[in-house]
């Protein structure tokens, strides 16, 4: 198994390190500081022997200036890390996510970001300059429907 | 479920409020709110019991709650470039793991209360662009691991005395742009700056052959503004 890399529309996703999907589970030991999000050109030169060996494996989701506005609905580029997408746009439910980058898009709102955050994996996220006006306070909490 | 979460970076945002359910996410460890409009932080911040990182530079805090006291496990507070006029009043036990605080460019007019009850970890502080007119010389002298101390461009008429107790620790001390008497800062240069140091500050020491002090005082002469000027270490030599 290598890093893998999968393409939607054209735009990258980063699943690392080496088959992160479905390999991480809750109880996985975590090396706190030893990982960061990677850019796709790091990716690609990932060395998949090495760090197999230095730390568990992760998923990481690099959206990055990727020109997002919104959350609700999710943006296509999170289709692979959700499940039981129902028609109705608010039922959707996150999964093996751990690290989610949402840097330098054009979020106004964190709404539908409840779901990301009470993933039980997920370690780090960065929705750092966008053009956030406001945290609800529904948006650091578990709810079950976004209003 | 509790959230997972331990890293949150929601810099360079717009946002002025901060809700009290941050408090629910209580395994963070790091928090980079740095660059936002925040008004205020909730006193419910104080139960974030497991940070150790929290950034609120540039945004427009004017105050800070009390229950910051309770942040055990801070080790670096940034809250530069905010309207803050007063840090919280730490008792001893408080605040107990904090290495780094930066206050710098704040509205800070008297040298924090009590924040030598810091002084077992405390090792950089920075209270530079401020408008303290003198600094807390006792206070000082409980940080007993101080290793750089900033308070350049404030309205410092003096060093206290107080300041030789940190021979053994001070790295960098950067005193730049304030109103030292006249005798005093007229430094343009690097030997001009340890020859002031050298008239004003032996006179301070336990003992005037113990210039290894003047090896620790970094400051930055007129001539070379942007440069750092770093002393050598070597006892005995001015």
């Amino acid at each position: 198994m290598g890093s893998q890399i999968s393409s939607i529309d054209g735009k990258e996703l980063f699943l690392a390190p080496l088959g992160g999907i479905g390999s991480s589970t809750p109880g996985a030991k975590r090396k706190s500081g030893s990982w960061t999000l990677k850019g796709h050109k790091q990716a690609a030169s990932y060395s998949a022997v090495e760090e197999q060996a230095q730390q568990p494996q992760r998923v990481f989701l690099d959206l990055t200036l990727q020109r997002i506005e919104t959350l609700i609905p999710p943006p296509k580029e999170m289709l692979p890390f959700m499940m039981d997408m129902s028609a109705h746009e608010q039922g959707f439910v996150f999964r093996y996510l751990e690290a989610l980058s949402l840097e330098s898009n054009k979020l106004k709102s964190l709404r539908g970001l409840e779901k990301v955050l009470h993933l039980p994996l997920l370690i780090e996220l960065n929705v750092s300059n966008n053009g956030v006006e406001i945290v609800e306070e529904g948006n650091l909490i578990s709810a079950p429907l976004i209003r | 479920m509790l959230a997972s979460v331990e890293r949150i970076n929601l810099s360079r945002n717009k946002i002025d409020y901060i809700p009290p359910s941050l408090a629910s996410l209580n395994n963070l460890t790091e928090l980079n709110m740095s660059n936002n409009e925040v008004l205020y932080l909730p006193n419910e911040i104080g139960r974030l019991k497991r940070l150790i990182y929290l950034n609120f530079s540039s945004n427009k805090l004017h105050a800070l709650p009390d229950s910051m006291n309770q942040l055990t496990s801070m080790k670096r507070l940034m809250l530069s470039n905010n309207y803050l006029e007063i840090f919280v009043n730490p008792k001893p036990g408080d605040l107990r793991n904090l290495v780094w605080l930066d206050l710098s460019w704040n509205k800070i007019k008297r040298f924090p209360l009590n924040l030598g009850n810091l002084g077992g970890t405390l090792e950089k502080l920075y209270l530079g662009h401020n408008e303290m007119k003198e600094l807390d010389g006792a206070e000082l002298k409980k940080m007993k691991v101080l290793r750089e101390l900033s308070v350049q461009h404030n309205y410092l008429k003096a060093l206290p005395k107080e300041l030789a107790s940190l021979v053994d620790t001070l790295v960098i001390l950067d005193i730049e742009g304030n109103k030292f008497r006249e005798r005093e800062y007229k430094a343009t240069n690097v030997s001009d700056l340890l020859m002031w140091l050298k008239g004003d500050l032996s006179l301070l020491l336990p003992s005037p052959q113990q210039y290894r002090f003047y090896n620790f005082l970094i400051g930055r002469s007129k001539s070379e503004p942007h440069r750092c000027v770093g002393l050598s270490t070597s006892q005995g030599q001015a």
